[in-house]
């Protein structure tokens, strides 16, 4: 058979619902879809026509809900009841803590990429103060004073933004990595749910925030190319390229979950 | 009430219509609709994951073949579930002698 049809619409809803190791649910969807064409079929054989058939097959099989619950209880931590009110909130907070781990680790990129660029260009085009800023002579000797190997006031702004930013914002990135790390765990000892959501979710969100993210940090950076009234110019270009990349990385992603057939993993 | 019943004692009835040979769920569902004469009717998505937790406590062990294109898994009663069987078969016994004593059945 070509084509989406009603089976394949309720085991892909059930395929969003359960929850359990890959392999598990993989078994289970393949039971069920056997199950369903052959009750389908016998329901053919009856008379009538495929549509009817099908539809006979999936209201005798039960809801989505319900069958997900059966399936999903059998005493598992973690695993148990996918539709409850702490799954879904685990389910989501696992989500939320995974996007604010990516948005870490796409801040610490930035840093890096900020860092590869000072050495390229100087550290100035890419940390130094605003065009015809004046420090204060206070600052100018702080600066001098931590940054002993600049020539003047400056260069001495530019190391010591950069020598921040990317301490700051590194630390940051390393977070994130910890924190995603983290949720990678707790999905593996179960007490996040994998499938409690939908797949598409997460990385739609991801593809939106990065994409809306780098859009207003380009913005800001090219005007402050043009206006130059902020620090570290080549640090909000290197974000924005960042938060672009994450975006498209979100976006392929995204396409592939749209397009992935319930049954694509191998069994 | 007759789901409820059913519901209740889904194990021993699986193992039950599982005696007389390997099936696939879609069988054993209606195996158990045609040895009831219909009486149960059970939401068929209901039965796997008894079938499961059955196989999880080695009373059942499924295999999986190839069947017109589709994978299809099988289940089959183990020597453990052959055991779980007469025992559910002798309380049972029990029980409807009780239950049957009480409502008179048994004078």
């Amino acid at each position: 058979m070509s084509g989406r049809d009603r089976i394949d619409a309720y085991v892909e809803a059930l395929a969003r619902r359960l929850t359990g190791s890959t392999i598990q649910v993989h078994r289970n969807l393949l039971e069920i879809e056997d199950h369903l064409r052959e009750a389908a079929a016998a329901e053919m054989a009856g008379g009538v026509d495929l549509e009817t058939a099908q539809r006979a097959a999936v209201s005798r099989f039960g809801t989505v809900s319900a069958v997900a619950r059966g399936l999903n209880g059998r005493g598992t931590a973690g695993a148990a009841h996918p539709n409850s009110a702490s799954s879904m909130i685990r389910a989501l907070l696992g989500t939320a803590a995974q996007l604010g781990a990516a948005l870490m680790i796409v801040a610490g990129a930035g840093a890096a990429v900020a860092a590869a660029a000072s050495v390229v260009l100087s550290p100035h085009a890419v940390y130094g103060l605003p065009h015809g800023a004046v420090p204060s002579a206070v600052d100018c000797a702080r600066w001098i004073a931590v940054q002993p190997t600049a020539t003047g006031c400056q260069q001495a702004a530019a190391f010591e933004a950069g020598s921040d930013m990317t301490m700051y914002l590194g630390a940051i990135g390393v977070v994130g990595l910890l924190l995603l790390a983290l949720v990678w765990v707790m999905q593996r000892l179960r007490v996040v749910p994998t499938r409690a959501l939908a797949p598409t979710l997460a990385p739609a969100i991801a593809t939106c925030g990065f994409a809306v993210t780098g859009a207003i940090l380009l913005t800001l950076s090219l005007s402050n190319v043009v206006l130059g009234n902020d620090w570290g110019r080549g640090l909000w270009i290197a974000e924005a390229a960042c938060a672009f990349a994450a975006a498209a990385v979100s976006g392929v992603v995204l396409s592939r979950a749209v397009r992935r057939p319930v049954h694509a993993e191998t069994f | 009430m007759k789901s409820e019943w059913a519901n209740g004692n889904l194990d021993a009835l699986l193992l039950g219509v599982l005696e007389g040979g390997a099936a696939h769920g879609y069988e054993v569902i209606q195996r158990l609709r045609n040895a009831s004469d219909g009486i149960f009717d059970l939401p068929e998505g209901t039965v796997y994951p008894s079938l499961h937790r059955l196989e999880k406590s080695g009373a059942l062990r499924s295999s999986w073949d190839t069947v017109g294109g589709r994978r299809r898994r099988t289940y089959e009663l183990t020597p453990t579930g052959s055991t779980a069987l007469q025992s559910a078969r002798t309380a049972w016994d029990r029980y409807s002698f009780s239950v049957n004593s009480v409502l008179g059945a048994n004078t």
